[in-house]
């Protein structure tokens, strides 16, 4: 019996997003024990995972208050952690993987035993996570899926649950009764809420909709949301006393699971409770603005539908900054509103390419052949540079992040044929102007990686000979240093091989030796890898661009076909 | 009211302070003290709408304010307490057993009045002497640990910052030499450029030097843009527009360093370009703004735009100028005259050479402002060397303007000042032919001088006589005839200005350092704004007891041994910086303290 450590201190989402990860756990190995280390504050949601044996818990707002405390003493909460993490290390954890989104996760991981997480200059997933922390614009998988790989397991299609005992089940029936619910009507939650203010969809949005699906539909409405929210339930009920139930600032977490479990859909901005909706199998319309997107923290299973706003400055990549939040406001009510209708079957599905939303890109989540989660344009939208661009990347990160690596090229190949048959051959000539941009980069920054690794070469075996040429060593480190340098600048001429350059930048920083020819092997491998990453752009590139054309043609129609059987 | 209590009390008062009770009986208590019921139903005492103890249970409070004073003054001998306020005696009370004499100072008359009508004060009165004024106190009588009753700190400010002034007068003119302030991270603003400027470096290594955490934003770095951007030739409007611009980046830019790096403090020195967008913004980051304007308010008026901004505004004219910062509503406002440093103004032996350029019988570093072209118009038949910009070429003047009226700098300056027999310092105006009879400041040259141990002849200013003893330390000259005759005589008299030299630089050491004025500008700061805390000193995270946490943890002892010996008490940020530099995996203790700065750093970005 194996047992794990999953260290997830972050908020409700990031737990509820390594659900899949749990679940896969147990699938492969049943008689292992999982535990997790939360916020203590979610602790009553871990009750809820099937397959959690134990929890530990940090108490974050203990922790806040020891730290802001008038003297604060490092006494206090070293004493506080050594204690903590003294337990924990007695179990002795087979695997502890640390999916949280920062250091605190990373050290905490450390602290309970996984002593190799950070001495690790291996190019491997979890330093791909680290990274990722400081960089999350760049991650081309979701992050579900990126928790499994973490793990060092295969990602397949999987859909995340929750059980939810007769006791909460109750709770929400009596919640529903007293509410005056009647149980004949559908019932539609809407999770107006959101923790940053440029997640949130415009409040006056939420209630036009409201509108038009009561009008509609003339089903009953559940407000959730929290008062932190700023969730305005008033308005609603003003508007339509009817048909609104409020559940603002009135539910516990497994009360808040138990409802939405007896939602038909849910429509939420990207939240924890979008995630629980997930987990409880409900259908989903989320809207992703600011810097999030469906294709990272969307709703993990498949036939949820996913709206974002068509703006080139999406996703945003300094929130914080920005003073117009227009995306806010692209996504019109109407949009979501059709896609109701349409999940509901009231609507024929080609309807949603029809109304061609204005500055709205509509989604669909689907698990692709490598058992990835991805989130396709519904919309009758081509195949654009950047899907290609993000499959090809997800290739490049599986085929070289595994450890052992293994080999999956086949896999990817008909991925990328995949996206190939979807595509009118305008398009494609299209695809490849923009592809001959990147692939000038690619060449550029493959050439400095050959000379660099010939240059480590020599040094590795300068380190070997008795007397060091230190003229010469001096040469080769200036000339690393320009050839750096220029990769850097190659790499941030594009956003797709930003994240290959900077990833490169992030691991050779890592590197560390007394000793010269290890110092130089190392650093070694690191271009090496540069050169793979780069390499394996090029051959998918090169496999996209060189397919039969008339496949690509009569593929088409095919494709078309095959997507609209699968929902 | 409870007569009987009011009797009994003032008759014990008569015993030890027969005056005071006198003057009670006839004292009235005003409708502003009225006297309230805390839920535990004693009386409290308001006072102008300030509430003197606590509504809920203000003995309680009392005890608790006396046990924190015993606590923090736990090093101390209590022999004698001196409290200021004394409300209705709820802190007094509990400390009456703590101290051999206990003095409290309470100012208002209607005050005691009202707490010897609630309050049995027969314990309190036979163990405390009260005074209301300590201008006629006992000597000695001031002397002792000094707890303040904040209520009564609040509606007493003024009386309050005297009493201070009085505790720590010790034998200096500056009231709040003694007081130790706390050390506090400071960003010093400079202007971009002008007479300003340099002050604001004096006060940079002048906090440094008290042992501040400092930093200048340095203005003058983008002087050359500066003039670049007025020598572009376009229309008034679009010139007002790029200058507004420019000085609004760089406004932004000093925000923007406050943000990456929040100081506890920002010193804006005149000319300053800080925005009032810029000073909101740093109020809401809870960062104090202060600003000293070395300036004349009479011939610069944007203080009335930005005065009322500043928390803190410093100045160099009290009197009149006072008046107006009251009227446009600045809050904390203080006489802070300039002063001089030292280090750079300095006695120098110059070579030979040097002596030949820089020296001369009389001389003149400054601007050319018309009352000075026209007063020096009559001292041309001396040696007379005038350095400094902005002088009238087509006058005769000009032929004793020394290379061709370009700027002179401070390394310059000093070495004129110290080559010259007679350096004439003359206050600048735009509208007197010559002395400004009713000036008042005093300017930076005269310290400078002093400072450099050079000899002056000053123009009489009403501030002088605060600063020097007149013709023992300067001399000053109230018309052109007297200035000449005192040319005439100390040029004949070289001892006598060696002596007055000598004196003025003494002063200038024992009293006008710009050591000594941030000193005082702190202290008023902390004076005015107790509830400020280093911001710094907030987030220092740290280990109490080295020893004992060593003995506790004995695996941590190699991470803490990277650390100097002498630092008792390390704090977070040292520990992770002696972590960093190691060669190396971590260790079980290292991860431990950097997770402890992993959560600390998270709690201050969601604060941010």
């Amino acid at each position: 019996m194996k047992k794990y450590l999953i260290v997830c201190l972050a908020r409700i989402g990031d737990i509820l997003q390594s659900l899949p990860l749990i679940q896969l756990i147990k699938t492969n190995d049943p008689d292992s024990r999982i535990a997790l280390m939360v916020n203590v504050k979610y602790r009553e949601l871990t009750a809820l995972i099937p397959g959690v044996s134990e929890c530990y818990d940090m108490d974050f707002d203990y922790l806040h208050k020891s730290m802001h405390a008038e003297p604060a003493s490092i006494e206090t909460l070293y004493g506080y952690f050594n204690t903590t993490f003294s337990d924990i290390r007695k179990k002795k954890y087979d695997h502890i993987i640390n999916v949280t989104p920062h250091y605190i996760g990373v050290y905490a991981a450390f602290l309970a035993g996984a002593e190799k997480l950070l001495t690790s200059d291996r190019g491997d997933w979890n330093n791909f996570y680290l990274f990722i922390t400081l960089n999350w614009q760049l991650l081309p998988f979701h992050l579900s899926d990126l928790f499994i790989k973490i793990a060092g397991l295969e990602s397949r299609p999987n859909r995340p649950c929750i059980q939810i005992n007769n006791q909460a089940e109750n709770l929400a029936e009596s919640f529903l009764k007293q509410a005056g619910h009647d149980r004949d009507r559908m019932l539609i939650g809407l999770n107006t809420g959101a923790s940053e203010i440029e997640k949130k969809w415009p409040e006056e949005y939420f209630l036009e909709l409201t509108k038009l699906l009561i009008e509609y539909f003339d089903c009953t409405i559940i407000l959730f949301g929290t008062r932190a929210d700023n969730v305005n339930s008033k308005k609603f009920i003003e508007l339509f006393p009817r048909n609104i139930i409020n559940a603002v600032e009135k539910t516990s977490l497994v009360l808040l699971a138990a409802l939405i479990d007896r939602t038909e859909l849910f429509i939420t901005n990207d939240t924890g409770p979008m995630h629980l909706a997930a987990a409880c199998s409900t259908r989903i319309i989320s809207l992703h603005m600011g810097k999030e997107t469906c294709s990272t923290t969307g709703p993990y299973g498949t036939g949820h539908y996913a709206v974002q706003p068509d703006m080139a400055c999406h996703p945003c990549r300094q929130p914080s900054s920005c003073r117009h939040r227009k995306c806010s406001f692209a996504v019109k009510p109407a949009v979501i509103f059709t896609i109701a209708k349409t999940i509901f079957g009231q609507q024929r599905a080609g309807l949603i390419d029809e109304i061609a939303p204005v500055k709205s890109n509509i989604y669909s989540s689907q698990f692709n052949a490598a058992g990835f989660l991805e989130y396709i344009p519904s919309s009758n939208s081509e195949v654009a540079i950047s899907e290609l661009m993000t499959c090809m990347l997800r290739a490049v990160w599986d085929l070289t992040l595994d450890n052992p690596p293994r080999s999956r090229k086949s896999v990817w190949q008909r991925e990328i044929q995949r996206l190939r048959i979807s595509c009118e051959v305008n398009n494609i000539s299209s695809i490849y102007r923009e592809w001959a941009a990147i692939e000038i980069v690619l060449v550029g920054i493959n050439t400095l990686a050959e000379e660099a690794i010939s240059l480590l070469n020599e040094l590795e075996l300068l380190g070997h000979k008795p007397h060091i040429h230190i003229e010469r060593l001096k040469q080769i480190s200036k000339r690393l240093e320009t050839i750096d340098g220029k990769i850097y600048a190659f790499g941030m001429q594009t956003e797709y091989c930003e994240c290959i350059t900077k990833f490169f930048m992030y691991e050779k920083d890592k590197i560390e030796s007394a000793d010269i020819c290890v110092l130089a092997r190392k650093t070694s491998k690191a271009y090496t890898l540069l050169y793979k990453r780069v390499d394996f752009l090029n051959i998918m590139a090169n496999s996209f661009f060189t397919s039969n054309q008339s496949t690509a043609q009569g593929g088409k129609h095919e494709y078309n076909r095959q997507w609209h059987d699968s929902r | 009211m409870n007569m009987s209590l009011l009797e009994t009390n003032i008759s014990i008062m008569q015993q030890r302070s027969p005056n005071l009770a006198r003057r009670l009986i006839s004292a009235t208590v005003p409708p502003h003290c009225a006297v309230k019921t805390a839920r535990n139903g004693m009386p409290v005492l308001m006072v102008d709408k300030v509430t003197f103890h606590s509504q809920y249970d203000p003995q309680r409070e009392g005890e608790r304010i006396a046990e924190k004073f015993i606590d923090d003054n736990s090093d101390q001998k209590m022999d004698s307490l001196v409290i200021f306020g004394l409300g209705f005696a709820y802190h007094i009370s509990p400390l009456l057993n703590h101290a051999n004499k206990i003095t409290v100072i309470e100012p208002r008359l209607e005050v005691i009045k009202a707490a010897c009508e609630h309050i049995d004060l027969g314990e309190v009165l036979k163990k405390v002497k009260i005074v209301t004024d300590m201008e006629s106190t006992e000597p000695g009588i001031m002397q002792g640990v000094f707890l303040e009753h904040k209520p009564s700190v609040a509606v007493n400010r003024d009386v309050y910052e005297k009493v201070v002034r009085h505790i720590n007068h010790n034998a200096s003119n500056h009231p709040f030499d003694s007081i130790q302030t706390d050390a506090f991270k400071i960003m010093v603003v400079s202007p971009i450029y002008g007479g300003s400027l340099p002050i604001a470096r004096y006060c940079y290594e002048a906090l440094s030097n008290l042992g501040h955490d400092v930093v200048l934003f340095d203005s003058s770095m983008f002087d050359s843009a500066f003039q670049k951007l007025l020598q572009i030739n376009m229309s008034n409007h679009n010139s007002t527009v790029l200058h507004d611009l420019f000085l609004h980046l760089i406004s932004e830019m000093i925000v923007a360093t406050c943000v990456d790096d929040p100081p506890d403090i920002v010193l804006s020195l005149a000319q300053a370009p800080v925005s009032a967008k810029a000073l909101e913004r740093l109020r809401q980051m809870d960062i104090t703004t202060a600003f000293w304007f070395v300036e004349d308010y009479l011939l610069m008026d944007y203080w009335q735009n930005y005065a009322p901004l500043y928390d803190f505004y410093f100045t160099i004219q009290d009197g009149s100028f006072f008046d107006e910062l009251k009227k446009c509503g600045a809050a904390n406002y203080y006489y802070l005259p300039v002063a001089a440093a030292p280090v750079i103004h300095r006695t120098f032996a110059l070579s030979e050479d040097e002596t030949r350029s820089f020296g001369s019988e009389i001389s003149f570093i400054g601007s050319g402002y018309y009352n000075r072209e026209q007063f020096f118009s009559s001292l041309l038949d001396y040696d007379f060397k005038i350095w400094g910009d902005n002088w009238n070429q087509n006058v005769p003047l000009w032929k004793h303007v020394q290379r061709n009226g370009s700027r002179i700098t401070t390394e310059e300056s000093v070495k004129i000042f110290n080559s010259s027999k007679v350096n004439i310092n003359l206050h600048s105006s735009v509208c007197h032919k010559g002395i400004n009879p009713d000036g008042d400041f005093t300017n930076p040259r005269t310290f400078e001088i002093a400072s450099c141990g050079a000899f002056q002849l000053v123009d009489y200013r009403s501030s002088l006589n605060k600063h020097f003893s007149l013709d023992s330390e300067v001399v000053c000259y109230r018309d052109l005839a007297e200035l000449r005759s005192q040319i005439d005589f100390f040029l004949s008299h070289p001892e006598e200005r060696l002596n007055i030299a000598q004196n003025a630089r003494n002063r200038i050491l024992k009293d006008h350092t710009y050591e000594k004025r941030m000193q005082e500008m702190i202290a008023f700061i902390q004076l005015r704004k107790p509830a400020l805390r280093s911001l710094q000193q907030n987030k220092k995270i740290a280990i109490h007891n080295k020893n004992s946490f060593c003995e506790d943890y004995p695996e941590a002892i190699e991470t803490l041994n990277r650390l100097k010996p002498e630092i008792s008490n390390p704090d977070l940020d040292s520990i992770i910086n002696a972590i960093a530099s190691k060669q190396g995996g971590l260790t079980y203790p290292d991860a431990l303290f950097c997770l402890i700065n992993e959560f600390k750093n998270k709690f201050n970005q969601v604060k941010a």
